[in-house]
């Protein structure tokens, strides 16, 4: 009878044991790794060469998505205009508000503007406390200069008021 | 017993660790602006704070939704571009754990040891120790375990990682395990899986009392938890498996039943426990718990593989319990069940043939979150997981199915660069043209020679009614507006010509003594009148020219523009001429690596599929041996009631009549499966059957 039983263990083991056997290799884990450097490499100089064709510095202008904490709000879509025309939008998944919360920043948008005065707006849809609809905009007078320009769309948290707090910022030029 | 890829925790200890990092300045930049006693509040109720540079923040964006190949690729562009200012020391610590989450142990290997040089002093102690701690689980995943545990010893983690406990596992020193298990500072979670590790290599090692004393130990820490977290429940399960199979290995069937019937019903590594608790229960002659415990399994799992085991126990326990006809029935079923199975799982074997198991156009889009999530899985593999969860849960097929998905993703995203280069391409000759259309235009002497006039008139007119505003020269004014269209100002102009012409006349004649004093007074007096006509009109000549003097200098300006945009675009001909030239260089590069990603991704596939293909061999010998015990067993009782029918009068027993009108009904059944069966497989001759009778089923 225990006969039995040690058989049946001993041949469970060895169909756990045995999935693990890897054919053999063909194409060594060093030679991948070089490979997969390699195209990551050539991947980051095709990213740098296209921001450099399609976002010049001198016009180039970016905006960012940075949630500090986010007790107050959960972000469900994003809307940027400039000067009153719609120029980017996003809806959020779990992971990317996840992302956000853990302190990730989104790259929202890149665009190119001439030099000059520019109204940036945002509007933020989602849950506000309590899981009320909540929807807010936020506003930043541009000065665009030869310089690229870095915005950030900062939502926080206002702890005094326990509510949600929207602001456009604008960044050094870097 | 590791249940979880290292490699995942280990980036994920990173990540933690790395996100923690960018509290501290944001705390500082905050508490100019809030009070302190809010700001104490908000920091201790919060977990995360948000990135200080804007390329960290988008790499961990894309790292936190298991896109280690855009979060990689963000941040070597940060790096080339040297904008990671607030992050720098992390940024090495968070590259070295995405490249060790993207396969790229090397690179990790270099980036720790880059962040422990020995003239790297600026770097945070916190660090270097995170840093040598990785470094030695790195080593440890390597295989390396000689260097793991130098690096271990820098690293001052010794105490606090359960690192040593598993090099002292690896290397079978059981004794130091357990003393390095009893003496770490780990959470609980770790403490529970250090015992239950300890006890499977106790159990490997055939210290079967031992290792149940581990897992139970594993089993009491959880219990000792008020409101257990889902991960301790997991571990609890796990444990109370280990130690009820290491109890059933020494015949302490009781204490197994007790080990099993502690696991929770609705896991799916429950089939593990009730099967343990059916055959603990039938060794202990607790045949109906046996029985209960099967049919509740395999009403559950009716096609998980402790279900197939189940369908040979429960007609064992039939005969235990001595219900021959039960236990013929369910012999049948189970023999019936594993040809369909057999048959199914040839057909998988041949449809992953030709299936793709990764493919990269179904989940190009989708973020990754774990190998295991079925539903991101290959529909073929998903709708057959009951086949392949063996292999599917294995560690080192889940890191190579990953690998693969690395590599189609990154053949995509070259695909991507492959469409766009044509259009770089066109975006860059557009420019040249625009660029030549410009200098053509402006950039010429006749355009420099324009620009100078203007230039030049400007200055002019300026000074002159610079002049004329501070005299208040009004006939200066009449006669700088000269040049003017209007008419009004003409003729004024026009007059003054001719009266300083006849006063010059009139001088003439008085030095010769030939003026009149009439002629004086005609010449005063048509001066006053022009003065008064100029006097009236000041303002409005004034404004006239001040208009004039305006456009002047907007032309001027607007040529000045155009000469500096001309020779903006003229310089931009040496970037363009880089541009191309960085374009080519790419795109010759580009074909080549396409064609090497996707050999490589073949050869990694392949092997995937090879090995699947050789699990599902190994379920097909180990059904079929399931299937030659049912058949052997249906013929051993068949051939016991033939036994039974020709040794028992009929005469003696007035109840043979019932027995004789229902069993060879069943008999006749049993005999038609098995005829069928016979003629496929292995014929049992008659001795076999024979042989068998009376023996176990093993």
């Amino acid at each position: 009878m225990g006969r039995f039983l040690k058989f049946f263990i001993f041949s469970m083991a060895l169909s756990a044991d045995a999935v693990s056997q890897a054919q053999q290799e063909q194409f060594s884990a060093e030679q991948l790794e070089n490979l997969k450097r390699e195209v990551i490499k050539l991947n980051r100089d095709l990213l740098i060469l296209e921001e450099d064709l399609l976002y010049p510095a001198q016009s180039q202008v970016a905006f960012y998505v940075s949630m500090d904490v986010g007790h107050y709000f959960k972000l469900d879509a994003i809307k940027l205009h400039i000067d009153n025309k719609l120029s980017a939008s996003h809806l959020y998944t779990e992971h990317q508000r996840d992302a956000l919360v853990r302190g990730g920043i989104q790259p929202l948008h890149k665009g190119n503007l001439k030099s000059g005065d520019y109204t940036i707006s945002a509007f933020f849809t989602g849950l506000g406390p309590e899981g009320r609809e909540y929807k807010r905009g936020a506003t930043l007078e541009l000065k665009k200069t030869d310089e690229p320009a870095v915005i950030e769309l900062r939502i926080s948290d206002k702890i005094s008021k326990q509510q949600p707090d929207f602001e456009l910022v604008q960044w050094p030029a870097p | 017993m590791q249940y979880r890829p290292l490699s995942r925790a280990l980036s994920l200890t990173l990540t933690l660790l790395s996100v923690s990092l960018p509290a501290f300045g944001n705390e500082v930049e905050i508490a100019q602006h809030e009070n302190p006693a809010e700001e104490e509040e908000k920091a201790g109720t919060q977990k995360y704070r948000q990135a200080q540079d804007m390329a960290y923040g988008a790499t961990l964006y894309a790292y936190f939704q298991g896109n280690n190949f855009d979060a990689l690729s963000t941040l070597l562009i940060a790096k080339q571009r040297d904008s990671i200012k607030v992050h720098g020391d992390s940024a090495a610590l968070i590259e070295g754990g995405i490249s060790l989450s993207f396969g790229l142990h090397q690179r990790a290997a270099e980036l720790f040891e880059q962040l422990l040089q020995a003239d790297n002093k600026n770097i945070d102690t916190k660090y270097r120790q995170a840093a040598w701690l990785k470094l030695a689980e790195l080593n440890y995943l390597q295989g390396d375990f000689p260097k793991a545990a130098v690096h271990l010893e820098k690293s001052g983690a010794v105490q606090t990682s359960s690192l040593p406990l598993n090099l002292a596992l690896h290397s079978q020193d059981l004794s130091n395990a357990r003393q390095l298990l009893e003496n770490a500072e780990l959470s609980l979670a770790q403490r529970l899986l250090g015992h239950i590790n300890l006890g499977a290599a106790l159990a490997r090692s055939g210290q079967l009392d031992e290792a149940a004393e581990a897992y139970r130990t594993a089993g009491a820490l959880a219990a000792e938890q008020d409101e257990p977290s889902e991960e301790i429940q997991v571990l609890a399960d796990k444990a109370h498996i280990g130690a009820g199979y290491a109890l059933a290995l020494t015949e302490q069937f009781t204490q197994a039943q007790l080990a099993f019937s502690r696991v929770r019903l609705q896991t799916p590594w429950a089939t593990k426990a009730l099967l343990g608790l059916a055959w603990s229960s039938i060794n202990n002659a607790e045949y109906q718990k046996g029985v209960d415990a099967l049919h509740f399994l395999l009403s559950k799992h009716e096609h998980s593989p402790a279900a197939r085991e189940a369908r040979v126990a429960l007609p064992y326990a039939y005969e235990k319990q001595q219900e021959r006809n039960a236990a013929l029935t369910a012999y049948s079923n189970a023999a019936s069940y594993y040809q369909t199975t057999l048959q199914e799982l040839q057909q998988l074997q041949q449809n992953l043939a030709s299936e793709p198991l990764a493919d990269a156009r179904q989940f190009g889009e989708a973020q990754r979150y774990g190998w295991l999530q079925m539903a991101q899985a290959s529909p073929l593999l998903r709708d057959n997981q009951h086949f392949l969860l063996p292999i599917l849960q294995s560690d080192k097929f889940q890191l190579r199915l990953s690998e693969l998905r690395d590599l189609q993703q990154i053949n995509s995203v070259l695909q991507g660069w492959s469409d766009k280069l044509p259009q770089l391409h066109a975006l860059i000759d557009e420019r040249h043209q625009r660029r030549s259309n410009i200098i053509e235009k402006y950039q010429n002497a006749q355009f420099d020679q324009q620009l100078q006039i203007g230039r030049q008139q400007y200055r002019r007119l300026n000074d002159a009614l610079a002049q004329i505003e501070t005299e208040r020269d009004v006939l200066a004014l009449v006669k700088a507006s000269s040049r003017s269209d209007s008419d009004n100002i003409s003729n004024a102009a026009e007059m003054l010509e001719l009266l300083r012409g006849a006063e010059q006349r009139y001088q003439l004649l008085q030095k010769h003594g030939k003026g009149s004093d009439y002629q004086g007074e005609t010449l005063q007096r048509a001066r006053g009148i022009l003065l008064w006509q100029a006097s009236e009109e000041y303002h409005h000549r004034l404004w006239q020219q001040r208009k004039t003097l305006g456009q002047l200098e907007e032309n001027l300006r607007t040529g000045e523009k155009q000469l500096r945009k001309t020779s903006i675009e003229a310089s931009r001909a040496p970037q363009l001429t880089e541009l191309t030239e960085r374009l080519q260089n790419t795109a010759a590069q580009l074909d080549d690596k396409r064609a090497a990603i996707a050999h490589a991704a073949t050869l990694v596939e392949a092997s995937l599929r090879q090995d699947i293909i050789a699990e599902l061999d190994r379920e097909q010998i180990q059904i079929n041996g399931y299937l030659a015990h049912t058949r052997l067993a249906i013929a051993r009782l068949q051939d016991a009631s033939l036994q039974e029918s020709i040794l028992q009068p009929v005469t003696d027993n007035p109840q043979g009549v019932n027995q004789e009108e229902t069993q060879p009904l069943e008999n006749a059944i049993a005999e038609e499966q098995y005829s069928e069966e016979a003629a496929e497989v292995n014929k049992p001759s008659e001795s076999t059957v024979i042989s068998s009778e009376g023996d176990e089923s093993e």
